[in-house]
């Protein structure tokens, strides 16, 4: 069982989340909670409804569209973030591909810690901001 | 080196950027010092005393003609180019003045004196220009002493030499001496250091020169040129009260010229002193105003003993005064005032101040002697009353220019952050007509609709021929617009308009806002009785006007069981019946029991109009549910007072969810009487700094009359002593190697600590200083940071002002991580106290906690888990 400290630790490399003060990211580390999944097993399936969002602990899990895989996602790097932020299913099958460990933080919880905290919600915007400028500067190729 | 620097007060970096500068100045009075013997030499053996006053008037004369010449020309070049130029042109003349001198001619004599006068003014100016142009405020306060100091010992070392080579070398080629020594100026000027980013490109100079004439205030300018004015006529009075008396009490010329050395000689190590040591300990210690004020003071305290006893020893007090003072502590506090003017303002007044104000002083001071020993008949003695006069004069000035100085920073601040953040729509009442006059033609819905909106928020009235046709608008959201703007204005509204819409208008609320303003306009029994009974928008329309001017008595228990059961008349019901105060658990509880939000938000609002304090408990319970949070706390601040008791309650009960304590906090703001000012100030002691942090950001919206400024002062120092920790565990964990995950997380959380401790200091700062003004010097922080701390220095008074700027100044002392962490536990920010102890252990292993306790769940989660780890 992790500690508040060690999930602000983690949740913090979550690109999203990295404008977030720490001390308020201990708001999403409260709900955060931690998920094992042994290998082969299935996280969630394309086309299921999003609730949750990932964030690998240990161990590796498979984003992946039937056998066509589009990446994996490792200890520090979260996965299945849009959940959080809208009711679309799932792209992509999520299936661990080693022993894993996962923070998993539900969008009903989040949606909570945003409402009673504006700073969060503000820093998260920022985060949102950084992603997409980041997928914008990918789609016209520059560096 | 660094024993040195130490010991000149001086900070890392500042002895290689003041040292040329230092030598320079040096240098430059050297050769003054060489030359003025030699021009009064030649002069006196010439011409004799009796020309001395005639040329001092030829002086005035050509200082104000040169002065304009030289504006005209240094208003093209910027000091690096000016300075070298005007050094190397006034070496090249020395060398035509000693061919001219050779001819004997007598207006060589006359030309050459007044020369070396203005040779003296122009030099030592442009000097401090370049110095002024060189080190921001806060260096200024460090190097401009020492500086000074090198022109005193360059007059001592001048001096000196002249009376060493004069007989050897001849007056005349004294010229030659001089000559060089000013060629070495523009030398040693190579390594001085570069000028401030202000001076940088000429085109940017001159378009911030006209933007500095349009905003600048000419006060600091104009009370600097005042100032030298008055101190310039009082050295006149002085200097001939000083001859008069030597004079008198030395009746040989070699008694009289053994006296001048001594006494110059004296005035000059005397000078020296105060320079090396009054002076940058008053200007650091102190600041500004005492140091300005030092030489009027003293001034007037001699004129003051000549008076007393007017014998010889005392009438030296004052000439030893202004020998000792002027050119000392007065000048380099003088410089220091020059430093928050615009550089193109700078420039050219302290061209102006120092050689025009200075010589055009001397002439009148000159003249005026000439006129009240002449034909008003008074003695040289009594030349003391205006000394004292203008002494206290100069005292005034002194104040004036203190405040004007901070106020010229302050405006620079200011101007900065204007400069950031202007924008502005530049919308008014009839641009906004305008546009809608021709724009109302618009068929398009969204179209009118936005300007419709615009209309209202701007308040444009008379406007009625160009609404009227959008009564018949094909959108109902038109018409409903365009009626509530035809509402406020009483006239454009015929009845038989309303009663048409009432009949005929096919949207319900398009009717609903008809019959408001028909019912608002005719406030009929009869009409209103016959709408509560009516249909449900009929009786929505009617109950509004009931929540505006409430009439209990229609609403019986009767017909609000009827009106429950409309569905369009349930939220203005609730909102009707809050605001005419029916008792709360016989009616308002049962229509709020499982009611829908628009409800319960109607109800919320209609409380607002009873002021009725039966309602704040609920209201204070609504605060708690997110979704009624905002209209809960909009009621409660319009309830006011009565409410305060309740919600300090609230935000004071540190169980109580986050959220509501937080829209307590900001209700208490908006109430803003004194009881919720003290609960705020009491909350900045909360051990949440969400809590701490929204109490502060709350008292910024209190009247000052009611904040409790020694309370304040005290939290103050408590945040300067947080910032200094967090410094010194910065620098103390800056330099380790591959820190841990817990470290940097520490570290993180130290830097938000960090930004999160300024804003609240310069909040607080706010509170006890001006808000505006201290806003702006926290955004000013990061690229006019000098500046800042100028004015800071200025406006914080007491220990204070040295704990604030010993945090930004000082280097925090090099300590071990042991008390950092003992410290770091004292805190009351649970989170920082836990990422602490989690570094901690990851530093020094988890038995350096041992001992530790902490009752806070958090810290005592983390640890205990270390425990377990370990």
């Amino acid at each position: 069982m992790r500690t508040i400290i060690e999930k602000v630790i983690l949740l913090q490399e979550v690109d999203i989340f990295s404008e977030v003060p720490t001390e308020l990211l201990a708001y999403l580390a409260a709900v955060a909670e931690e998920v094992e999944f042994e290998s082969g097993e299935t996280v969630f399936r394309e086309d299921e409804s999003a609730e949750l969002m990932y964030q690998v602990v240990s161990g590796a899990v498979r984003l992946h569209r039937g056998e066509t895989e589009v990446t994996i996602a490792r200890a520090g790097q979260p996965f299945g973030t849009w959940a959080l932020f809208d009711d679309e299913r799932r792209v992509v099958t999520a299936t661990a591909v080693e022993p894993s460990q996962a923070l998993a933080i539900a969008r009903e919880d989040f949606v909570d810690v945003l409402a009673d905290n504006v700073q969060v919600t503000q820093a998260i915007l920022k985060g949102m901001v950084r992603r997409i400028r980041g997928l914008g500067r990918i789609v016209r190729g520059a560096p | 080196m660094a024993a040195l620097r130490r010991a000149l007060g001086l900070e890392p970096g500042d002895l290689p950027r003041m040292a040329p500068m230092f030598g320079a100045y040096f240098l430059t009075l050297t050769a003054i010092y060489v030359l003025k013997p030699a021009r009064n030499a030649l002069f006196l053996q010439g011409e004799g005393v009796a020309g001395l006053p005639w040329v001092l008037l030829a002086v005035a004369g050509a200082g104000g003609l040169t002065a304009f010449a030289y504006g005209k020309i240094a208003d093209r070049l910027q000091p690096d180019k000016l300075v070298p130029a005007t050094f190397g042109a006034l070496a090249v003349l020395l060398l035509a003045f000693r061919w001219v001198l050779a001819t004997e001619a007598r207006w060589a004599l006359y030309a050459f004196f007044v020369f070396v006068q203005l040779l003296g003014l122009l030099t030592t100016s442009l000097i401090w220009l370049w110095a002024n142009s060189a080190f921001d405020p806060r260096e200024a306060r460090r190097v401009f002493g020492l500086i000074g100091t090198g022109g005193i010992i360059g007059s001592i070392v001048g001096g000196a030499l002249t009376g060493a080579v004069a007989s050897r070398l001849g007056t005349s080629n004294l010229l030659l001496l001089a000559a060089l020594v000013l060629v070495s100026v523009v030398l040693v000027l190579r390594w001085a250091p570069p000028l401030r980013s202000s001076f940088e490109s000429r085109s940017r100079r001159r378009r911030a020169a006209s933007q500095d004439d349009a905003g600048a205030d000419e006060r600091l300018p104009r009370l600097l040129a005042l100032n030298a004015t008055i101190i310039g006529l009082v050295a006149v009075f002085v200097d001939v009260q000083f001859n008069s008396l030597v004079e008198k009490s030395f009746l040989e010329a070699e008694q009289k010229a053994a006296f001048f050395g001594l006494f110059f000689a004296a005035i000059s190590f005397s000078s020296l002193g105060v320079q090396l040591i009054l002076t940058p300990w008053l200007l650091r210690r102190f600041g500004l105003g005492p140091a300005l004020a030092a030489l009027p003071t003293a001034l007037g305290a001699g004129a003051g003993l000549l008076f007393a006893g007017p014998g010889f020893p005392f009438a030296a007090a004052p000439k030893a005064a202004d020998g000792g003072l002027r050119h000392s502590i007065h000048k380099a506090a003088t410089e220091v005032v020059f430093l928050p003017v615009p550089a193109s303002v700078k420039q050219r007044a302290k061209l102006f101040i120092d050689t025009t104000v200075d010589t055009a002083a001397t002439g009148v001071g000159a003249l005026l002697v000439l006129g009240l020993t002449g034909p008003l008949g008074w003695s040289y003695a009594q030349l003391s009353g205006p000394v004292l006069l203008l002494a206290a004069v100069s005292l005034w000035t002194v104040g004036r220019l203190r405040s004007a100085y901070v106020d010229a920073f302050r405006r620079a601040l200011e101007t900065r952050r204007l400069d950031d953040t202007a924008l502005t729509t530049g919308m008014n009442e009839a641009a906004v007509a305008e546009v809608l006059q021709t724009a109302l033609q618009s068929s398009q819905p969204r179209q009118l609709v936005y300007l419709l909106d615009l209309a209202e928020s701007v308040g444009v009235m008379g406007l009625s021929r160009e609404l009227r046709p959008l009564l018949d608008h094909p959108s109902a959201e038109v018409r409903r617009r365009a009626l509530n703007l035809m509402g406020h204005q009483a006239d454009a509204l015929p009845i038989e308009v309303l009663d048409h819409l009432i009949d005929h208008d096919e949207d319900p609320e398009v009717q609903g806002e008809a019959l408001f303003l028909r019912l608002r306009r005719e406030g009929r029994e009869d009409a209103m009785v016959a709408m509560l009974d009516g249909s449900g928008a009929r009786a929505a329309a009617a109950l509004r006007v009931l929540t505006e001017s409430p009439q209990p008595d229609l609403l019986t228990p009767a017909r609000i069981e009827r009106l429950r059961a409309l569905p369009e008349a349930r939220a203005t019901l609730a909102s009707a019946v809050a605001a005419s105060g029916l008792p709360f658990e016989s009616t308002l509880r049962g229509l709020l029991e499982n009611a829908p939000f628009d409800v319960v938000d109607g109800a919320i609002q209609g409380m607002a109009k009873a002021q009725d304090p039966r309602f704040v408990p609920w209201l204070i319970e609504a605060l708690a549910q997110r979704e009624l949070r905002g209209a809960a706390r909009r009621t409660l601040a319009a309830l006011g007072s009565i409410s305060v008791p309740a919600l300090s309650e609230l935000a004071l009960d540190a169980k109580a969810p986050l959220a509501a304590r937080r829209a307590a906090i900001r209700t208490l703001a908006d109430v803003a009487d004194g009881p919720s000012t003290e609960a705020l100030v009491e909350l900045l002691e909360d051990d949440q700094p969400i809590i701490s942090g929204a109490a502060l950001q709350g008292l910024s919206r209190v009247q000052p009359r009611f904040l409790p400024r020694r309370r304040l002062r005290r939290w103050l120092r408590a945040r300067i002593r947080t910032a200094r920790l967090i410094r010194a565990t910065r620098r103390c964990l800056g330099g380790r190697p591959e820190p841990g995950p817990g470290t940097r997380l520490f570290q993180r959380t130290l830097e938000e600590q960090w930004e999160r401790s300024l804003e609240e200091i310069f909040s607080l700062l706010g509170l006890l200083h001006g808000r505006e003004a201290m806003r702006d010097a926290y955004y000013g922080l990061g690229r006019a940071r000098a500046e800042v701390l100028e004015y800071l220095d200025n406006t914080i008074r007491g220990g204070l002002k040295d704990e604030l700027l010993g945090l930004f100044e000082s280097e925090p002392k090099a300590q071990t991580l042991d008390p950092l962490f003992e410290a770091w536990m004292k805190q009351a920010d649970p989170w920082l106290r836990a990422t602490a102890v989690y570094a901690r252990a990851e530093l020094q292993g988890p038995g350096a906690l041992a001992g530790t306790r902490d009752l806070h769940p958090l810290v005592q989660e983390t640890l205990q888990h270390l425990e377990a780890a370990s």
